[in-house]
């Protein structure tokens, strides 16, 4: 039988749906596969890298959502309900750990450049990424997530309103302190 | 906003490209290995659980799908290590198992014919719905039809054993046959309890009323005490009768001293069941005779007799409601209220007592003020439609309302549709479980506003965040958006409002 096949064309929606409606294993492996590696890489970059971290996360937001499905509505787009059961367990962690979240705001008047990144900063970065990955991990979280949603999972600022729970223009704010502050690190080490 | 930002928000500048550069790590070869080793034990697993029919099934599992092209679509800088996938397909796999009576509930109706969409209640793509159609038939394959031939086996003549159908009939059947032996066959007794009262109305027809109290609490005891020795009850229609003796056999004062101290109180007590039971009278004020000794019969009756019969109770509510306007419906708490309120008032009436009108009043003032209190608390569980069906049109609530200040302070049920209009307003310092109980009902996943004079401080983003928690699943929103609320209200203040509702 071709399950498995028919599967993959099927939406995200209604495969949750098949999982709220007790059809588990197939539908929910089907998301797994789909979603686990970029739900992954955004738990990955808020835990600054910590990778085990990321992982007690991501099992217990796939454990969360196969747990909780009847909490889905199948109007809203099943990846920001994804992100968000992961954002939420992330929050969590870092209340239980007693994290300052003055600590990682950034209450600096960003001074937005006008102009695009240098060519040769770009090429001396492009030599050497890992500067690049570094400055993102030197981000505030708030700032460094929407990075990370926006340029990673690839979401539009509505969905990453959505899955953060801030309004448009908070998720706006936030990108344009991100990158004032990433073209300052990078101009900086360039 | 400069331009540069506008580009780096489209993906189009250096810095975005720089962004999406960063290394992608594709899956390694053991990762494959791990997904497809734990998919197949998985599936093995639930074939186990299952029945062993259905041959085929379990060569359709999970890791023939890895074709990996979309994987490789995701730029990724941290790879979700192998341990996670088996951990996560052997929960699958339990939870597949522990939700099999809903899939095979749902896979048998698609079998039988019945819409896909129906049986999940949403609608769903031509896909998905393809897909349930072709596990329909495995699924009813390996049912081994145990709820077919179980529930023929118990049944009968259309029936099931524990059919409630069949319960329905038994109690009509129950019903018809003790009204058939009450008709046939009347209780001796309570013949006598109808001897007792017709003579009880023979003499007040041609008595003197020169000694009320005596001529008529006589019969009405001796009534009383025949009610007391009868176990069983009686057909309605003779309870009737026995209300109107009783009324009949009343002494003409106490009747009158009676209808002048409940009539204001009965005035808001037009109860449409005056007969029915009371709770026990308050103990009377200043350790005064007992309402029971005080009438006389019913101190002769069995101490847990001792108590009001509740037809006395129901003809005295009468007479008061005969001067009452009729068409004012009361509240039920002020039909109680006037029921036990009486008692002291009869109390002191019927024992001679010469008590001052300040006793009088604060001995029938007392216990209304104790039990208006009670309804008061009562009343605040209450729905809105039952508060304000049992306010009569054009009549003041003063008693429950005035002893319960709290139900102002916390808006009941009924004011959440206007406080969906206009918010809630709470504090940090309230709790948020607490708040999440009043707020109205929406949708789940959308969007509530919040105001509040800071809204950035951290204290209110754990509270609202408490507060989403406490809030049921099916009403939980999306997030709270937090407006700054220019009235100069305290730090501390805020206002919750929900999203408009969808009905008008």
């Amino acid at each position: 039988m071709e399950t498995a096949a028919e599967l993959a064309a099927l939406p995200d929606e209604d495969l949750m749906l098949l999982v709220a409606n007790g059809l588990v294993e197939k539908p929910a492996t089907e998301l797994f596969r789909r979603h686990n590696r970029a739900l992954f890489n955004f738990i990955a970059w808020q835990c600054q890298g910590n990778t085990a971290q990321a992982e007690d996360i991501a099992q217990r937001t796939w454990e969360k959502l196969m747990t909780r499905c009847a909490d889905y509505r199948p109007q809203a787009a099943f990846r920001t309900f994804l992100f968000q059961i992961a954002r939420n367990l992330w929050l969590d962690l870092r209340r239980s750990a007693a994290e300052s979240r003055h600590a990682e705001l950034d209450e600096t008047r960003p001074e937005t450049p006008s102009e695009d990144l240098a060519p040769e900063a770009e090429l001396a970065l492009r030599q050497n990424l890992d500067q690049v990955r570094q400055a993102l991990l030197a981000l505030p979280a708030n700032q460094r997530e929407v990075v990370v949603l926006r340029f990673f999972s690839e979401m539009s600022l509505e969905e990453i309103a959505h899955t953060v729970g801030e309004g448009f223009e908070t998720v706006k704010s936030r990108l344009r302190y991100a990158f004032a502050r990433l073209r300052r690190e990078l101009e900086a080490r360039a | 906003m400069s331009q540069a930002f506008d580009r780096f928000l489209r993906g189009e500048d250096r810095l975005a490209r720089l962004l999406c550069a960063l290394p992608a790590h594709t899956p390694s070869a053991e990762f494959e290995a791990a997904f497809a080793r734990a998919a197949r034990a998985a599936q093995a697993q639930r074939d186990a659980i299952r029945t062993e029919t259905a041959p085929g099934q379990a060569a359709a599992s999970g890791p023939a799908t890895l074709d990996g092209t979309r994987l490789d679509a995701i730029p990724s800088a941290f790879e979700p290590p192998a341990s996670l996938e088996t951990s996560f397909l052997k929960m699958a796999a339990s939870i597949e198992s522990a939700q099999a009576p809903r899939r095979d509930a749902i896979l048998n109706g698609i079998a039988h014919g019945d819409s896909p969409q129906a049986m999940l209640g949403a609608a769903i793509a031509p896909g998905t719905e393809e897909w349930l159609r072709a596990q329909a038939p495995a699924a009813a394959q390996t049912q081994p039809g145990a709820p077919s031939s179980a529930a023929r086996k118990r049944t009968f003549l259309g029936f099931r054993w524990f059919d409630l159908r069949l319960a329905a009939v038994a109690c009509v059947l129950a019903v018809i046959g003790i009204q058939l032996a009450l008709m046939h066959d009347p209780d001796p007794q309570q013949l006598a309890v109808q001897e007792v009262f017709e003579k009880a109305v023979a003499p007040r027809d041609s008595s003197n009323e020169a000694d009320p109290a005596r001529d008529g609490r006589g019969p009405l005891a001796d009534a009383q005490l025949a009610l007391a020795q009868t176990d069983t009850g009686m057909p309605q229609g003779r309870q009737d009768r026995l209300a109107a003796a009783e009324r009949a056999a009343a002494p003409a004062p106490l009747k009158k001293s009676q209808a002048s101290a409940t009539a204001p109180q009965a005035l808001r007590a037009d109860g449409p069941k005056p007969a029915s039971p009371s709770p026990p009278p308050p103990a009377p004020p200043g350790g005064k005779t007992a309402p029971a000794e005080a009438i006389g019969a019913p101190a002769r009756l069995p101490a847990g007799n001792a108590a009001m019969p509740p037809t006395l109770a129901g003809s005295m509510a009468d007479e008061a409601r005969a001067d009452a306007p009729r068409a004012q419906p009361a509240p039920p708490a002020a039909a109680r209220i006037a029921v036990q309120a009486g008692r002291p008032q009869e109390t002191l009436a019927a024992s001679g007592f010469p008590g001052s009108r300040k006793e009088e009043a604060s001995a029938r003032e007392r216990p209304v003020g104790q039990i208006a209190a009670q309804e008061a608390k009562q009343l605040a569980r209450a729905t809105p439609a039952e508060q304000s069906a049992a306010t009569p049109p054009g009549m003041a609530r003063p008693t429950t309302l005035a002893a319960a200040p709290s139900m102002a302070a916390h808006p009941a049920p009924a004011s959440r549709q206007q406080a969906s209009d206009t918010g809630i307003s709470a504090t940090l310092a309230d709790d948020p479980a607490r708040i999440a109980i009043l707020l109205p009902a929406r949708p789940a996943g959308a969007l509530w506003t919040v105001f509040s004079s800071q809204p950035r401080q951290p204290e209110l983003d754990r509270w609202l965040e408490a507060l989403r928690q406490h809030m049921p699943a099916s009403s939980r929103p999306a997030r709270f958006e937090l407006i700054r609320d220019e009235g100069g209200s305290g730090a501390e203040r805020l206002r919750i409002v929900p999203p408009p509702s969808e009905t008008p």
